[in-house]
């Protein structure tokens, strides 16, 4: 392998967000199961399982998808993003459960083995009220049993982040598979408006969440400077940066993060190599430009994480002049160290 | 998060939201007059139902 392999690093930080996602989960089955039985003493124990851990992993999904947007709109909500994926391994080990749970209800005791039962015996495309709905699910499954299996950092690091991240906005497509699965099967005979409600009012609240964290990052996006004849770009005044912290501007497209610490001011790119977190939502922390998602960490002259470790952000060249941040928007190379301005207290700097 | 990630989140959901919308209520409009045959007709029975197929009726059809 190029990579090495390690387990999981336990931190107490991760032990208790599992012990409480364990100890939510069980409540949440045992609660559902509870009221079921009440409503419907009538229904038999595998039903009552599939539908338990059915409507556990949907809420999980909701969850984890909300998470996201969240914690760009509210930075309060970015203690949830740090281990996000222990909650997607879990909605996807939920899910599995319900999945096989009804393959075997439904499936497993024909001629034809349950897959194949699954896949063929209905094949109604042209009727909602009678969509082969549980192929749907399948599809999801298999989407998220693919994401659970490269949640690992050691495919983060083989794929590389863009490709990782890419893989994983499959999310959404499983979304769309859950939703329209839900909606083809169980909605189709649940006469109780508590489904249809529940459904409705996630998908208008993860859609809503997501279109309002769009629309602010457009914002940003569409922030146009113009470049002056050295090139360099104006971006804001030293007073505008506090003390160990950045301001984050689009420049060329890319986000450039200028940080301030000790009478100085490096410009490095927005973008964490682990994971593209925003850099420029961090801090200085031992001198270090800190990612608020996970902790990488990168000096801010040169772009270069501390040894041992070797992730490098591109940097750019900043200057100030009566106590404004121009910086030029070429990108230096990943790593390339640049001379930081210097902030003096009578105004101007290098 | 790159800008082009930031650009690929914006039209899913921009395709996404509307797609959702219209499959709920597709679905809603698409369910059956009458509930399907249940599992056990005798719980079905002890609840209150008294819309159910005879035996042997398919799916989507009335009793006779």
């Amino acid at each position: 392998m190029s990579h090495g392999y390690q387990a999981v690093g336990w931190s107490p930080f991760k032990k208790r967000y599992d012990l409480v996602l364990g100890g939510l989960l069980a409540g949440y089955l045992a609660l559902f199961s509870l009221a079921t039985l009440l409503l419907r003493p009538e229904i038999t124990a595998e039903t009552l399982l599939i539908r338990a851990f059915g409507t556990a992993a949907l809420l999980l999904l909701h969850a984890v998808l909300a998470i996201g947007p969240l914690a760009r709109l509210d930075g309060r909500f970015l203690p949830l993003l740090y281990n996000r994926r222990h909650l997607g391994v879990t909605m996807f080990l939920a899910a599995l459960v319900h999945g096989a749970l009804a393959t075997f209800q439904f499936h497993a005791l024909g001629d034809a083995p349950p897959l194949v039962s699954l896949l063929a015996s209905n094949t109604r495309l042209d009727s909602l009220s009678q969509f082969p709905f549980q192929q749907l699910g399948l599809a999801a499954l298999l989407i998220l049993f693919l994401m659970a299996a490269t949640s690992h950092d050691f495919w983060l690091a083989q794929l590389t982040a863009p490709v990782w991240k890419a893989l994983h906005m499959g999310v959404y497509l499983a979304y769309a598979l859950i939703v329209a699965h839900v909606a083809l099967g169980a909605l189709q005979d649940e006469r109780s408006p508590l489904l249809a409600g529940a459904l409705g009012a996630g998908v208008v609240a993860i859609a809503g969440l997501h279109l309002a964290a769009g629309r602010r990052e457009a914002a940003l996006d569409r922030e146009r400077r113009a470049a002056g004849a050295d090139g360099f770009v104006e971006v804001c005044g030293v007073d505008e940066i506090a003390e160990g912290r950045a301001r984050v501007v689009t420049l060329g497209g890319e986000r450039v993060a200028v940080f301030r610490y000790e009478g100085r001011l490096s410009a490095l790119s927005n973008v964490c190599r682990h994971q593209n977190g925003p850099l420029g939502e961090g801090r200085i922390v031992d001198g270090c430009v800190t990612c608020p998602w996970h902790g990488y960490q990168y000096l801010p002259a040169s772009g270069a994480s501390p040894p041992p470790f070797s992730e490098r952000v591109p940097t750019f060249r900043v200057r100030v002049v009566d106590r404004r941040v121009f910086v030029d928007p070429r990108p230096l190379p990943a790593g390339t160290p640049v001379a930081p301005a210097v902030v003096s207290e009578s105004g101007g700097g290098g | 998060m790159l800008a082009a990630h930031r650009r690929a989140h914006r039209w899913i959901w921009l395709l996404l939201a509307p797609a959702l919308a219209a499959l709920l209520v597709a679905a809603l409009a698409a369910r059956p007059e009458w509930p399907r045959r249940p599992l056990d007709p005798a719980a079905a029975e002890r609840a209150g139902a008294d819309d159910l197929e005879p035996e042997g009726a398919p799916p989507g059809e009335r009793a006779p």
